[in-house]
């Protein structure tokens, strides 16, 4: 077992994202206040934001403000931009219980798991429409 | 446990074939049924 270490130092996380419509808009007029320490030479990172979040942990809600550090002429990373976040491939949002909807447009009815036929509730020729019900299907 | 699923039609048309009858036993992506425009 690995022992613990108070104090240890740790990795500074690289770019933090906001989720909240709060992190979000502010984050993003956070990005117009970049402060201006160039033009002396100097290689100390510029210190952009701060980038203000609301984070949820255990039902409770606390405010953090995040400053990023650049290289001096380095674009920021632009934490929290207004841009939507893109949707996870893995999306959490599940189609209706037991629903599975094949094919995505391609004209088949696949089984979406090894199991038994249990009704056809369509014949040759009947027309059907997009989400409709076709056969029920049972994992025995 | 016995889970039960719907199988829905991915899009508008007419059956065109159907591959398995009540009662078949099928495979994961066994094509069922097909649907012409």
């Amino acid at each position: 077992m690995k022992p613990f270490i108070a104090n240890a130092p740790k990795p500074a996380p690289s770019v933090v994202t906001g989720s909240t419509a709060a992190g979000t808009a502010s984050a993003a007029s956070a990005v117009a206040h970049t402060s201006t320490n160039n033009g002396h030479g100097s290689n100390t990172p510029e210190k952009v934001g701060p980038y203000n979040f609301e984070v949820e942990v255990n039902q409770k809600s606390y405010k953090v403000a995040v400053h990023e550090l650049v290289a001096p002429g380095a674009p920021a990373a632009r934490v929290g931009s207004a841009a939507p976040a893109k949707p996870s491939a893995r999306s959490l949002d599940r189609p209706g219980k037991g629903t599975n909807k094949s094919g995505s447009g391609s004209g088949e009815v696949k089984a979406p798991m090894h199991g038994v036929v249990k009704e056809l509730l369509v014949g040759v020729g009947d027309a059907v429409t997009s989400g409709q019900k076709t056969p029920d299907f049972s994992k025995p | 446990m016995k889970m039960e699923s719907e199988v829905v039609a991915p899009k508008a048309g007419k059956i065109s074939a159907i591959n398995a009858k009540q009662g078949d036993t099928v495979e994961t992506d066994h094509v069922i049924l097909e649907i012409a425009d």
